[in-house]
């Protein structure tokens, strides 16, 4: 132990791997939804994290590795009455000890920002064990390299092979299966996703015997004794790999699964004015206000044909046309800052497809009106970035914003044919 | 203790061998190896420390025979050894350097602490224990170089031109030093340095063009110059006699 950390204080990992996987997570959090947060979306970006890193942690790795000729160590290593195996280990030991404590800097700086917001669902820890089995690889990778070819070019060899390792996955021709095996498979994880158990554990111990393996093999080069023992861990290492393969391939490599629909954890809410909502717990830190936007557009059309009163959240949306279907879909997108105007946006497809569909806008303000129509409906004060031709459109809209409530609701009802047929003209809307 | 029969060294990819057919049998005291530059002194050493695997001939250490291998673990915890350029991690401290060579060298860590503090004291490094091999001037690295080989208590201690770059004080310093260590354990050195090596030792190897031309007591090597050879002393002169290079130009 005192070795292991006389190596530690003394490593390239010292201050490089915290540094590195802190600077990393910077670009992991990215992969954290805006508004809401999930153990899954967490375990998600810390993943990101990982993959992010692994070229570099290779790198570092490489270089660690390459200590012995660097620093003209030979004789000294050489003529040690101690293993390599030991001596490897006592300075991969380190190394690994340091991307561990830079690894869990990761995980405090991306839980803590996706806890701004409340994280819902349960941690699964065989899948948060991941990003960490990602680095020890990806270091494992490195220093093997490093003390296997001993020279500088070690480096950008594991550099190489990281990167090799990224492309394999997302190259589109390799199937689901065969690119989960990899260290660094990405995710495609969705707003209900939850972590396949048996995967994830199918993929730690594939990760480690592959770890396990490279440094064994590297050891097999550069250590004349202690074979038997070396020759019993690269079976060990097989053995684990086989069985994490077959959980793996028991699972088709899929690490996330939606559940299905009555496993899902729903909650449901109703407003005063009787609306009721029905959404994943992920969205329990919008849901107040996707209760009181929904809630006024529900009042907007409550005196149209269009009018409903309860909405559950559509967990596999079709993103064809079905337009006139009641009640309308509730569109979750995690990913959107504005969780409650895009679902509304996402409304208009059951309403109709002005302009993207059979249906072409029609009248002398049709396409503008229409979208005049929904950025009023989405609660939106301007355009943004829709650019609208007409220059007085920023009047019309204030002008649908200052309608009564009970002014508003006639409006629409008296316009539910112009809003399913995308047909407008200049007149039909205030001011007039 | 160590024992060398018709030993020879030939690296792959050069036209003669750098050791040829060089016997000799060193139980305890000082052995110095003398020998221009190139003539195959490190090649020699680096073999009787177990780092080179000769091409020719047996070394035997210790009573055991080990032909065409390298020395095994347990006669490598019994040697000390000090390369000409002894590499080192520029972070570590003096202490952690000769703490490390100490566990390398099989000692466990609790031991390998105690020795140290023993080893710094010996060579006078006790005061820059803390300081990093980096920061260290070229003296004290060598004498920090010299505790990580005795750190482990070698029977056989082998030390490579271990003054070259450094100045008259730190020779000095370090005969003294070599003096207060030989009497525990026997001591073969390189160096071209012939005031070292009449310092120091009792018996001379002079090797020449990888080929041993010279085994004897420093008397005996004494006894070869002529009055009238080149060099200071008669030491220098019954070497420069030895190698051939007594011709007055």
């Amino acid at each position: 132990m005192r070795i292991l950390f006389l190596e530690a204080r003394n490593s390239t990992f010292r201050l490089t791997s915290p540094l590195l996987l802190a600077s990393a997570s910077i670009f992991g959090v990215q992969m954290l939804y805006p508004a809401v947060s999930s153990w899954t979306n967490i375990t998600q970006a810390l993943i990101t994290t990982s993959i992010f890193s692994g070229p570099f942690l290779a790198a570092m790795g490489a270089w660690q590795g390459t200590r012995v000729k660097r620093l003209s160590l030979e004789s000294q290593d050489g003529l040690s009455s101690r293993s390599q195996v030991e001596i490897h280990a006592a300075r991969l030991g380190a190394a690994l000890l340091w991307v561990s404590l830079g690894t869990a800097t990761a995980y405090l700086i991306t839980i803590s920002w996706a806890a701004r917001v409340a994280i819902t669902g349960d941690p699964v820890l065989v899948a948060l064990l991941r990003p960490l089995l990602t680095n020890v690889f990806s270091v494992t990778l490195g220093y093997s390299l490093g003390v296997v070819l001993r020279r500088w070019y070690a480096v950008a060899v594991a550099v190489g092979v990281a990167i090799a390792l990224y492309l394999l996955d997302i190259t589109a021709s390799i199937p689901q299966l065969v690119s989960s095996f990899s260290p660094y498979d990405s995710l495609d994880v969705f707003g209900g996703s939850v972590p396949n158990v048996v995967s994830f554990a199918g993929k730690a111990a594939v990760t480690v015997a592959l770890s396990l393996f490279l440094a064994c093999l590297a050891m097999f080069i550069v250590e004349r004794q202690a074979r038997l023992w070396l020759s019993f861990a690269s079976l060990l290492s097989l053995s684990i790999m086989i069985f994490g393969g077959g959980l793996l391939i028991s699972q088709r490599g899929f690490s996330f699964s939606v559940p299905e629909e009555a496993e899902q954890k729903m909650i449901t809410a109703k407003s005063a004015e009787g609306l009721v909502l029905e959404v994943l717990d992920l969205y329990e830190p919008v849901m107040p206000e996707l209760l009181a936007e929904w809630t006024r557009v529900s009042l907007l059309f409550s005196e149209s044909g269009l009018a409903f009163n309860r909405l559950s959240q559509d967990l596999n949306p079709d993103y064809g046309e079905a337009p006139f279907e009641r009640p309308f879909r509730l569109d979750l997108n995690p990913l959107s800052r504005e969780i409650s105007a895009t679902s509304i946006d996402m409304m208009f497809l059951d309403i109709t497809s002005c302009g993207t569909g059979a249906v072409s806008p029609s009248g002398d303000y049709g396409f503008e009106g229409d979208v005049l129509f929904r950025t009023w409906v989405s609660g939106r004060q301007d355009f943004g970035s829709v650019l609208m031709v007409d220059t007085n459109a920023q009047a019309r809209l204030d002008g649908l914003f200052a309608l009564s409530p009970e002014d508003a609701r006639r409006w629409v009802a008296q316009n539910e044919d112009n809003i399913r047929a995308c047909s407008w003209d200049f007149s039909d809307f205030p001011p007039k | 203790m160590i024992e060398a029969t018709s030993l020879g060294i030939h690296y792959r990819g050069t036209p003669s061998p750098q050791v040829k057919d060089v016997s000799f049998r060193f139980e305890h005291g000082v052995m110095a190896m003398l020998g221009k530059n190139g003539a195959g002194k490190t090649s020699l050493i680096r073999s009787i420390v177990g780092l080179l695997e000769p091409s020719a001939g047996t070394i035997s250490r210790f009573g055991e025979e080990q032909a065409a291998r390298r020395a095994s673990k347990e006669h490598l915890s019994r040697i000390g050894y000090l390369p000409q350029d002894f590499g080192y991690v520029p972070t570590f401290t003096a202490r952690e350097f000769v703490e490390y060579a100490g566990w390398l060298k099989g000692l466990s860590p609790q031991r390998a602490q105690v020795e140290t503090t023993l080893s710094l004291d010996l060579v006078g490094m006790m005061d820059s224990a803390s300081t990093r091999m980096g920061q260290l001037s070229g003296g004290m690295r060598r004498r920090v170089g010299i505790a990580q080989a005795i750190v482990h208590g070698p029977e056989l201690l082998v030390l490579d031109e271990p003054t070259t770059g450094l100045d008259p004080e730190q020779r000095v310093k370090f005969r003294e030093l070599l003096r207060a260590i030989q009497s525990e354990r026997a001591v073969i050195l390189s160096s071209h340095l012939i005031e070292d090596v009449r310092a120091l030792a009792s018996r001379i190897l002079i090797l020449e063009q990888g080929k041993l031309v010279f085994d004897g007591s420093t008397q005996d090597l004494e006894n070869k110059g002529s009055s009238g050879g080149r060099g200071d002393s008669a030491l220098e002169r019954g070497y420069m006699s030895v190698i051939g290079g007594d011709a007055v130009e």
